[in-house]
């Protein structure tokens, strides 16, 4: 069987990872939380890959985590170890490349949060947004109680991540969920554009990020420990 | 299924103990508090950690307002966690709580501070008010809301809300893990396994609180 995540890189030094498994609305289940984790690295440990793409196959981005994997691990603690061991959101926000979103049609749960990792998040004018994790009585857990508050005015996350309801690209594009919103059939000629951009001044691309992570790009080594 | 309590105005003469009290006062089997920030214009002004109660108290709080807010009212306003108004409403600085304004609104903080009057269409592109009605409708959003929120897990949107007001001041590799902490709490209640059990079955979900 095909695996459900993509990577490919191409001769510009742009990898694209694809979340394929349309059927399922690219729900992200255990299996591609570890392709991405394993994708994430290998990205980071080409030099030549400067700058990362993240789509979904099919009418949407992705519906979020796969609720139908949740409760089997064997305890919380065993969770939470997992969690910690392959933390694929810690991965994404000091990831060395610049990272862009191509989102459309259903960007909710996880299908949002993972773009709220990324530099640039560029979006279909279908698409909709939502973290709606409180209608089945548990919280945004990879990453969106903190990311977007500190993406979107505070208010604006409070609003998403309690109500739970969706909203649309245009209210997303107003209170800064998403950086640009283009008509369906425009969003690839779009992507193409930022990635050029991203190619020739990476350190712009990633400037956001690394304040909101509290970095500086010196493109330096850090300092060893004392 | 209890409701959400509305906040009454104290009457004429009250002290500034009157937002203590009243929360004090709330049924246990509130669900969260909802706020008629315009009735509150002859309040007087709540002491700061009132104030922060409802910020990082258990209860989701939603303020609706239609007129201009000024004073008291504006600061229970910016108490809220959510905001719906009508589209002739306002804010008229300066905050008594200038800190609460500039974590909601950087961009406007300065404006009300200086004392500024500033339109619902003005507030809603800033993301401080978050649900825009057309002038009346304010009241009728704000309790559609409320239904919203009662039909959430009561759990999940307390760790939720503190998720949201408690993780912001924290450094992001912390405010990471707490998120995942508290997400591990709430793995050993009975609404998290009723909310996935009722996804799989596709059913509506029935919490319990517990």
């Amino acid at each position: 069987m095909a695996e459900p995540v993509r990577f490919a890189v191409d001769e510009r030094g742009v990898a694209v990872i694809t979340l394929d498994r349309p059927e399922r609305r690219n729900a992200i289940n255990l299996q591609m939380r570890d392709l991405l984790w394993e994708y994430l690295g290998a990205a980071a440990a080409i030099p030549e890959v400067r700058v990362i793409l993240f789509r979904g196959e099919g009418p949407c981005f992705s519906a979020g985590a796969d609720i139908s994997e949740f409760g089997t691990a064997p305890s919380i603690m065993a969770a939470r170890r997992a969690r910690h061991d392959r933390d694929i959101w810690w991965q994404l926000l000091t990831h060395p490349c610049v990272t862009i979103a191509r989102m459309h049609g259903y960007c909710y749960g996880a299908g949002l949060e993972l773009p709220l990792f990324c530099d640039l998040r560029l979006a279909s004018a279908d698409a909709r947004l939502a973290l709606p994790e409180v209608t089945l009585a548990y919280i945004p857990s990879a990453g969106g109680t903190q990311m977007l508050p500190r993406i979107a005015p505070p208010a604006v996350a409070a609003h998403l991540i309690l109500t739970g309801e969706p909203v649309a690209a245009a209210d997303a594009l107003r209170w800064g969920i998403v950086d640009a919103v283009f008509p369906p059939a425009d969003l690839d000629a779009a992507v193409e554009a930022a990635i050029e951009r991203a190619l020739a001044d990476p350190a712009a691309a990633r400037a956001r990020r690394l304040r909101l992570l509290g970095a500086a790009d010196t493109h330096e080594p850090p300092a060893p420990l004392p | 299924m209890s409701a959400f309590a509305d906040l009454l105005p104290p009457p004429p003469g009250a002290d500034a103990a009157w937002l203590d009290d009243a929360l004090e006062a709330l049924s246990d089997g509130a669900r969260g508090i909802l706020i008629a920030a315009d009735r509150f214009a002859d309040a007087p002004r709540p002491p700061d950690g009132a104030l922060r109660r409802l910020v990082l108290g258990r209860l989701p709080v939603i303020a609706w307002f239609e007129g201009e807010l000024a004073g008291a009212a504006l600061d229970l306003a910016l108490a809220a966690d959510i905001r719906a108004a009508g589209e002739a409403a306002a804010l008229r600085g300066p905050a008594g709580w200038p800190a609460r304004a500039a974590l909601l609104a950087p961009a406007l903080a300065p404006r009300l501070a200086a004392g500024e009057r500033l339109g619902a269409a003005a507030l809603f592109a800033a993301g401080l008010v978050t649900a825009l009605a057309a002038p009346g409708g304010a009241e009728a959003e704000a309790r559609r809301l409320a239904g919203v929120l009662r039909s959430r897990g009561p759990i999940a949107l307390e760790l939720a809300k503190e998720a949201v007001w408690r993780g912001l001041p924290q450094p992001i590799e912390q405010a990471l893990r707490f998120e995942t902490d508290l997400t591990m709490l709430l793995q050993t209640t009975k609404d998290r396994a009723e909310g996935v059990r009722a996804f799989l079955e596709k059913r509506t979900p029935s919490f319990t609180g517990e």
